[in-house]
């Protein structure tokens, strides 16, 4: 890739998957965390909401602005994927997007309306970012498994549901840890301690889960040379999560939150490669009108080079992965 | 219902409920820039009190307007995904162009102009207001492009059933292009303005004004007199637009069936679609031909003529008659309302009652002209999604409709309930007494409002 002549037919896709993968990767750590904060709040007393909130306030529409740029890449360059993807996910993104649109207003109704409709503004806030979350989780589980039928799929999907709220929790409670003091600091840290268990719970499953339904992840994976080259990741995701856990037993000044945004970040690039996510854009002028078992095929990479045979002008580009684009050669 | 009517509704649904927001904000950002810089230069603390709570309602309708942004730009491919696939070469470089000029500009400065008065210099602060209201005009102008595009397509060609741009000048600065944005922005400062002078005229009415009542008052009202007629003119402009490349649209706007010569301008009619004909026409005999084509005896074709299909006549003539009424009400209560205002000593205070009871009514007329008009542009580009190239029909989902008919349940529940919630706040901070800004005394009583 690097020694061929430049040509921006092969370049750009690459450099569009490049900025979608770092604004999912911005949105994920950014709104995780207020969507987290959202997830906490009635947990907190009406002052510490307050403080909470606050906390949060001048950032989070910036932040949810990754989310419009990342899906908005996905539709400037890769359109005939945004069509797929979102009709795929209908349900999941109808609800995801009703709780957005909760969570954003609340922000603004629950300090401008009348005292007596705080409480019903504070709960559209809660549950704003909890349907966020647990539909994000839900499509996650679903992409992982490549839109796979039958109830162990959806099990699965269930089960990442609710464990995608954790880690968001995991970073909204390190946020807070990070930006406030006193009494919410050391529930902050409480609330840290709480969420960990289940993020490693979740990262583990879809760590072992990718390898099983993908064979492309398990070839890249479990054969010789790739291994050691992508053991770092694994390895550094342990590592990362393992420090947050010891940051926050000391919560000292020292901030979990970079801890935790160190897990989370290795683990969604972890979660990007394996899941083989980048050849679904690049397929875009693939099989688009597949019925269901070959979008299955189609979503979860397979066999790219038999599908994609008749876009053989990006065929080098569906075999590129995150290593390569690293300087690693895939 | 089938699929294809449920996701047209929601989508309509959706984007009449984003419009409602930017058409504020659009026109608000530069308002606040006006009384940002008024109050810098007559130290008048009514103007800093109006840019104060103007910056709030500015807050509350962009935070409604970037998440039920956000809903549309999924429904692009939950709805449309034929849409993005066929028509997405020239649709995502202008979606995009919008996130990235605007969108960033406008959410990045927003946040320095709501929580930064006072943290950064006045003049940083300034700029950041200035930079909002640009951000918010630069979105309208690439929207505007790709709506336009829809309804001229000009600088494609069409290859295997995909679009492929051949000159961006072309694409952005389509037929209807200027005419549509020009259109749009007028509305938005005529929706803006309506408001605050709207809004205004009940705290008066409510004996609840403060300082910035006047002079937000006595704003409102001369936005809106300067805005009106030149509004007519630019819908007017925009009619012969229309007329030249969509000529279908206006055959509907005008309930004109049959081609003939002498057209009468319908001020009343009840179109059935079945009987391809009018009931209890009440008209002004050649008014449509000499409208359209300033001459009494112009021939107008009737939507008979077009056998590839036409909008449906009755949606597209009854918002076209609402939005023309409206702004006909816009002028005679702008110019009323400023006649009266000035025959006062420019104190609002004096202002009947019942002038500012109607001023209090007209405080959403904005979004009434507005809706109503989007509805007669896109009903009346039906059954077409790209005017003459692409029909809804091709690129519609194979999502159930039964899956439609559930999320448009969801959607208009939230809707409705924003909307509620949103009129009833913009009430209650407008009846919220605001306390003088410290060490700032207003240089004119609020009574006398002799400013501006």
């Amino acid at each position: 890739m690097s020694a061929a002549a430049f040509d921006w037919a092969t370049a750009l896709p690459v450099v569009f998957l490049v900025l979608m993968g770092v604004a999912m990767l911005a949105y994920v750590v950014l709104d995780g965390y207020d969507l987290g904060v959202g997830l906490l709040l009635h947990r907190a007393t009406p002052d510490q909401r307050d403080t909470m909130i606050a906390s949060i306030g001048p950032f989070w529409d910036a932040n949810e602005t990754w989310l419009v740029l990342g899906v908005g890449i996905l539709l400037i360059a890769f359109p005939k994927a945004h069509g797929l993807v979102l009709t795929a996910l209908y349900l999941p993104v109808a609800l995801m997007l009703v709780g957005l649109v909760l969570r954003g207003v609340a922000f603004d109704f629950r300090v401008k309306a009348q005292d007596q409709w705080k409480p019903l503004w504070n709960l559209a806030f809660w549950a704003g970012s909890g349907i966020a979350a647990v539909s994000q989780g839900w499509m996650l589980g679903r992409y992982i498994t490549g839109f796979a039928e039958g109830s162990a799929a959806h099990l699965f999907a269930g089960v990442i549901a609710l464990l995608l709220p954790a880690a968001y929790v995991l970073l909204g409670a390190c946020w807070l840890v990070m930006k406030t003091e006193g009494a919410l600091q050391l529930l902050a840290v409480r609330w840290a301690k709480w969420a960990w268990p289940p993020l490693v719970l979740g990262m583990g499953l879809v760590s072992l889960v990718t390898p099983v339904v993908s064979t492309t992840v398990r070839d890249r994976w479990f054969s010789m040379p790739e291994f050691i080259a992508l053991l770092p990741i694994p390895l550094a995701t342990l590592a990362a999560l393992v420090l947050a856990r010891v940051l926050l037993n000391s919560y000292g000044p020292g901030s979990p939150v970079l801890g935790a945004v160190c897990g989370c970040r290795v683990g969604v690039c972890l979660w990007r490669h394996r899941t083989g996510l980048q050849p679904i854009p690049l397929c875009g002028d693939g099989p688009v009108d597949g019925v269901a078992g070959g979008q299955r095929h189609f979503f979860t990479g397979g066999d790219r080079r038999g599908l994609c045979g008749h876009c053989a002008g990006h065929r080098g580009l569906h075999h590129l992965q995150l290593p390569g684009l690293l300087g690693q050669g895939a | 219902m089938d699929a294809l009517v449920l996701a047209r509704i929601q989508f309509a649904a959706n984007i009449t409920f984003h419009i409602l927001f930017p058409t504020i904000t659009i026109a608000l950002g530069w308002a606040l820039l006006f009384f940002r810089l008024r109050w810098l230069k007559t130290g008048d603390a009514g103007w800093l009190m109006a840019y104060r709570f103007w910056t709030k309602v500015f807050a509350l309708s962009f935070a409604l307007g970037v998440v039920s942004g956000i809903v549309m730009s999924f429904q692009f491919g939950t709805n449309w995904p034929g849409f993005m696939e066929r028509v997405g070469n020239v649709a995502g470089p202008l979606l995009g162009y919008e996130v990235l000029t605007a969108f960033f500009l406008e959410a990045t400065f927003l946040g320095i102009m709501l929580f930064g008065h006072g943290k950064v210099s006045e003049r940083v602060h300034l700029l950041a207001t200035g930079l909002v209201a640009f951000g918010t005009t630069m979105s309208a102008f690439w929207i505007l492009a790709l709506n336009s595009w829809m309804h001229t397509p000009a600088g494609v060609e069409v290859r295997g059933g995909e679009f492929f741009v051949t000159s961006w000048i072309e694409v952005v600065f389509n037929p209807s292009f200027p005419y549509r944005l020009v259109h749009m922005l007028l509305a938005s400062g005529l929706t803006m303005a309506f408001l605050v002078a709207g809004v205004s005229a009940w705290q008066f009415l409510k004996g609840k004004a403060n300082a910035s009542s006047p002079q937000a008052l006595r704003f409102g009202l001369t936005v809106g007199a300067v805005l009106i007629p030149l509004q007519i003119l630019a819908g007017d402009m925009h009619g012969l637009n229309t007329l030249e490349h969509q000529p279908a649209k206006v055959a509907a706007m005008e309930g004109v069936w049959e081609t003939q010569a002498g057209a009468p301008l319908l001020l009343f009619a009840v179109p059935d679609q079945t009987a391809r004909t009018n009931h209890f026409a009440l008209g002004i005999p050649q008014g449509a031909s000499l409208i359209l084509k300033h001459d009494p005896q112009a021939e107008i074709q009737g939507v008979n003529d077009f056998k590839d299909g036409h909008p449906p006549v009755a949606p597209v003539f009854w918002a076209f008659r609402i939005m023309v009424g409206t702004g006909v009400l816009m002028l005679v209560a702008s110019w009323g309302g400023l006649w009266l205002l000035r025959r006062q000593g420019w104190s609002a205070a004096q202002l009947p009652r019942p002038v500012l009871a109607g001023l209090a009514l007209m405080a959403f007329s904005g979004w009434t002209a507005t809706v109503a008009g989007w509805y007669v542009t896109e009903v009346g580009r039906q059954p077409w999604i790209v005017q003459g190239l692409l029909r809804v029909d091709e690129v519609a989902s194979a999502v159930p409709g039964a899956h439609i008919a559930l999320t448009l349940a969801l959607y208009l529940t939230v809707y409705a309930a924003l909307l509620l919630a949103y009129v009833s706040v913009v009430k209650h901070m407008a009846e919220k007494p605001v306390p003088m800004p410290e060490g700032l005394p207003p240089r004119a009583a609020p009574a006398t409002g002799a400013a501006a």
